[in-house]
């Protein structure tokens, strides 16, 4: 379980998290919507200490990773895979190597036994027969799709979702949204998924927390978001509206 | 609004010379930080054997052109200043220590510093701004002991087996030129040169201390302002032209203060 208390970040000054409040249940996926700007990315790479807040915790299985040294920072770490909204898929790699990266530096696998998750897992994506394809070859989809392949490799407890589906049509989008809720039920990952995409939310969502202006303003099930704040949803669907 | 002028002004130059300071700090923690990854070098392997092949290969074409024609125009330099004033083996020893002390690993390294410099640099920008290097983070991989340090020690050490292999085809060029094309000097007298004055201490410090030394500046700086970079590709450009600027400015004055120091 993920618990954020009181977490604070800026940038320049400016003030991008005003005291974020929120738990994250295990075996959930929980949705944190909002517009962009708010700081959902921001949010994001504190989770997984990227960046380091300037007040506040997060309590990870009970560890409050702000205040861990580098290296048992790397550690909690190995508990998240974090799905970047471009893909980041390191470009000088192929698919395979991309995804066999962090077997073969942490868990010293041998390549047959490397060979095999990396089928596996590419088959559970969609993705199979890329192997040899180098990012620069695979479309926006491709790419998301391989990503979360490289997520999902390393058995994490939590995954973390930038903004799965933006850049994405209609179909590669839901293929995202079904690939989410697939590897929730297959593996029963904690996924945390930062969108502005109602369709998104609406089809991953366990629990909803709405983001404005820094902070929390509310957190419930996908229902109580249409019953309460179905303003914030028609603001957010005329912003995106092409 | 003669105030204002003077106050932007100063502010101006307090805002540069901080930012300045700024820098030279991030960059001294960012080579400790490196150092420190030496500890690691066995869980990095294979990115090292990776960086001391990919710099080898793209680097021999080009070291190989610069090294016969630097042999070449120290020869013709050499014969047309001295020949008519000095013993010819005297001008083949001359030819010689200029190549292996200064000429060679210096203009090798400037080059360098374009070439690896600034496509290091580049390539770790562009990591960096398409959140490559935060996704190294989120395997639990340090992108200093990933990207950095691998990169810094194939640098320290291939420099020198360049500078080497260079020294040697400028030698064999300028031989070849001397007594098989312009006949001023016999094979006998041109190696009697070489040996004159020979001293250890300048093959090392030309062959391998300089060129270890340039090595590290070109791979840590290339490094080190690609993982700097921002803002897109226009940052990576940025990234790209600072790393070879900042390189060569440093390689060429510490070719000063090293020659100074220890010759």
């Amino acid at each position: 379980m993920i618990v954020i208390r009181g977490l604070r970040k800026n940038f320049e000054g400016k003030e991008v998290l005003k005291g974020i409040d929120l738990e994250i249940p295990d075996g959930k996926t929980t949705v944190i919507l909002g517009p962009s700007g708010q700081g959902k990315t921001v949010l994001l790479k504190n989770i997984i200490g990227l960046y380091k807040p300037d007040s506040g915790e997060i309590i990870v299985d009970g560890v409050d990773i702000t205040r861990l040294s580098r290296k048992r920072l790397f550690e909690i770490r190995k508990k998240f895979a974090f799905v970047f909204q471009g893909g980041a898929l390191f470009d000088f790699l192929n698919v395979k190597e991309n995804l066999a990266l962090y077997l073969r530096m942490h868990l010293k696998m041998k390549e047959d036994e490397i060979e095999r998750k990396v089928k596996e897992v590419l088959r559970v994506v969609g993705m199979s027969g890329t192997e040899h394809l180098y990012p620069e070859e695979l479309s926006g989809g491709m790419k998301k799709r391989v990503a979360i392949a490289r997520a999902v490799i390393s058995s994490p407890k939590y995954i973390l979702y930038d903004e799965p589906t933006t850049g994405l049509d209609r179909t590669n989008a839901r293929v995202v949204n079904r690939l989410i809720n697939r590897l929730k039920e297959k593996y029963g990952v904690t996924s945390i998924v930062v969108t502005h995409d109602i369709e998104c939310m609406k089809t991953v969502a366990d629990r909803v927390a709405l983001l404005k202006e820094g902070k929390i303003i509310f957190v419930g099930l996908e229902e109580e978001v249409e019953e309460k704040h179905l303003d914030y949803l028609y603001e957010l669907e005329e912003e995106y509206a092409v | 609004m003669e105030d204002i002028r003077k106050e932007n002004f100063f502010v101006r130059i307090g805002t540069k010379g901080i930012e300045f300071f700024v820098l030279v700090y991030e960059a001294a923690v960012l080579f400790v930080e490196t150092i420190l990854q030496l500890t690691n070098i066995y869980f990095y392997r294979r990115q090292i054997a990776e960086q001391f092949y990919s710099l080898a290969v793209t680097t021999l074409p080009v070291t190989s052109i610069i090294a016969v024609f630097i042999g070449l125009g120290s020869t013709v330099q050499g014969t047309y200043q001295t020949s008519a004033l000095t013993p010819r083996y005297f001008t083949a020893n001359v030819i010689f220590k200029s190549a292996i002390l200064e000429l060679t690993p210096i203009v090798l390294s400037l080059v360098l510093a374009g070439k690896i410099g600034g496509s290091l640099a580049a390539e770790v920008g562009s990591m960096r701004i398409s959140e490559q290097i935060d996704a190294l983070e989120s395997l639990s991989l340090d992108p200093v002991g990933f990207l950095v340090m691998p990169r810094v020690l194939a640098g320290t050490i291939m420099l020198p087996v360049m500078t080497i292999y260079a020294n040697i085809i400028a030698i064999f060029s300028s031989f070849f030129m001397s007594t098989a094309i312009l006949h001023w000097i016999s094979p006998g007298e041109y190696v009697s040169g070489m040996k004159m004055g020979f001293k250890v201490f300048e093959m090392y410090f030309g062959n391998v201390i300089k060129p270890a030394i340039f090595g590290i500046i070109i791979a840590f700086f290339g490094s080190f302002f690609g993982l700097r970079a921002k803002g897109g590709a226009k940052g990576v450009g940025v990234a790209s032209t600072t790393a070879v600027v900042v390189s060569a400015v440093l390689i060429v004055i510490l070719d000063y203060f090293l020659g100074e120091l220890l010759l």
